[in-house]
């Protein structure tokens, strides 16, 4: 065996082919010289195999009547302007004719359809706050300025060639670094770092991997029951990053 | 300039152009009826299955499909062409599923107490016999109940790699966020559900005798 053990998400991504050349040889290097993580490859392996042996089901027959008859009785053609030339900006004028309310109602399900993720439940949170505070924004502008006019020069960009990345487009000369997301939790603050809940101050890649406490292990139930909030962080199905007892944990849902 | 969302959203969707897609959009907008219905006939069985196994349940994963087309049907109109129309459906309805399977109920059918139904899977191999096939189908049967039980944001990247044979970046696309955290979900989703598995006497998730070094293979 030559070093650590290889990770679970290399193992993976391995078995994907989602390495790079230089990451896959490292891997291969290791592999070469570790029983333990070669029958975790072939587990895994084994698992995507099986998973992608699951047959695909065909949809039931009357769906497509379903579908057709449910789309027929739609009121108009289609919602969305004619598609002008790639890079052409849809006009505005026929939305600048509506009321201030029928405003607002179309731009949040503008919003709405060009953000999809974030804005439908998102896993990662910073997102749903940006397209939050995007709306409140232009929803004064649209109330502070009838015409709808004060659009233009604040989004000069904004319903131009690819608008179903709406948030990337806006927010392209915002600084790299989202809001964090955090939550207080147990007397502690903890901050989002893509799937894990990390406890502010604690950096789980220092010296010496936390010790990994499942949910549903003694030392876990322990934890759960004094502090039962913590529950809440791990109901999104994350893992939790905390200090107690001097000790760095990573606390998961699992057994 | 481009922020990390940035990054994710655009690179993960720049998957070359997307002509044929966009014209048909802009078909369905100029009001022809064909372009819908080969958006449908292309994408129909792709969504159902999509839908079949995020919520577990047939009848529910119907219910999805169709919303989810007159979603498509409505605002097929604003696709850009950016990313591929498959992309941008896979997106429409992983959200809706999302939304719906949020505000309806928890996936909570317990590994080995669902009933038989579109929703229990089949390993398909027709040249089995048939008691071969009867064990296959138990297996296929716990690891499409296993797949339930995942936490939603571990089953939908694993369902959108192992059953939809996306790549990480394409996943990215689909769920707005970065490749390192598909790459995570992915692995930690097949953790947790081998550990299923394995507690139901699968072991280390060896559905239907999947041969070991069958794929993915040792590449460099």
């Amino acid at each position: 065996m030559s070093g650590r053990h290889l990770s679970s998400t290399s193992l993976s991504a391995y078995v994907d082919g989602e390495t790079g050349p230089a990451e896959a040889r490292r891997l291969e290097l290791h592999l070469a010289a570790c029983a333990g993580c070669r029958s975790r490859l072939a587990s895994t392996r084994r698992l995507a195999g099986g998973l992608r042996r699951l047959a695909a089901v065909p949809p039931p027959a009357e769906l497509a009547a379903r579908v057709h008859s449910r789309i027929a009785a739609e009121p108009d053609a289609p919602a969305a302007a004619p598609a002008g030339p790639p890079g052409s900006r849809p006009s505005l004028r026929p939305f600048r004719r509506l009321p201030a309310w029928r405003r607002l109602r179309a731009m949040s399900s503008w919003i709405y359809w060009h953000d999809l993720p974030p804005l439908r439940g998102s896993w990662s949170a910073p997102a749903p706050l940006l397209s939050l505070g995007l709306m409140l924004l232009v929803t004064v502008l649209l109330l502070e300025n009838g015409s709808g006019a004060g659009l233009a020069p604040l989004y000069p960009s904004l319903p131009r060639a690819h608008p179903e990345f709406l948030v990337s487009e806006v927010f392209g000369d915002a600084p790299a670094v989202l809001p964090q997301t955090t939550s207080e939790v147990a007397g502690r603050v903890f901050v989002w770092s893509d799937d894990v809940w990390v406890q502010r101050g604690v950096d789980p890649g220092g010296a010496g991997a936390p010790r990994a406490v499942p949910a549903s292990s003694p030392a876990g139930r322990e934890l759960l029951a004094k502090h039962a909030d913590l529950g809440v962080l791990l109901a999104d199905g994350s893992r939790v990053v905390l200090r107690y007892n001097y000790e760095t944990l990573e606390l998961w849902n699992g057994s | 300039m481009g922020g990390t969302l940035r990054a994710a959203l655009v690179d993960g969707a720049l998957v070359g152009g997307h002509d044929e897609d966009l014209e048909l959009a802009r078909r369905h907008s100029r009001g022809d009826p064909r372009a819908f219905d080969e958006v449908y006939a292309g994408y129909a069985a792709m969504v159902y299955n999509l839908a079949l196994r995020l919520s577990g349940d047939g009848d529910e994963a119907a219910d999805l499909t169709q919303e989810v087309f007159l979603r498509v049907y409505r605002h097929l109109g604003s696709f850009s062409g950016r990313a591929a129309l498959k992309t941008w459906i896979f997106r429409v309805a992983v959200n809706h599923c999302r939304e719906r399977l949020s505000r309806f109920r928890p996936l909570t059918v317990p590994l080995g107490e669902e009933a038989d139904g579109p929703g229990t899977a089949r390993v398909a191999d027709p040249r089995r016999g048939p008691e071969e096939q009867a064990v296959a189908a138990d297996l296929g049967r716990q690891v499409a109940q296993g797949l339930a039980r995942l936490p939603a944001p571990f089953r939908e990247a694993v369902v959108l790699r192992d059953l939809q044979g996306l790549s990480y970046q394409e996943i990215a696309a689909v769920l707005g966020v970065r490749v390192g955290t598909v790459r995570s979900r992915i692995a930690r989703g097949r953790e947790q559900l081998r550990a299923l598995l394995d507690r139901r006497g699968t072991p280390a998730g060896a559905p239907a005798g999947a041969p070991g070094g069958h794929h993915g293979g040792m590449s460099s």
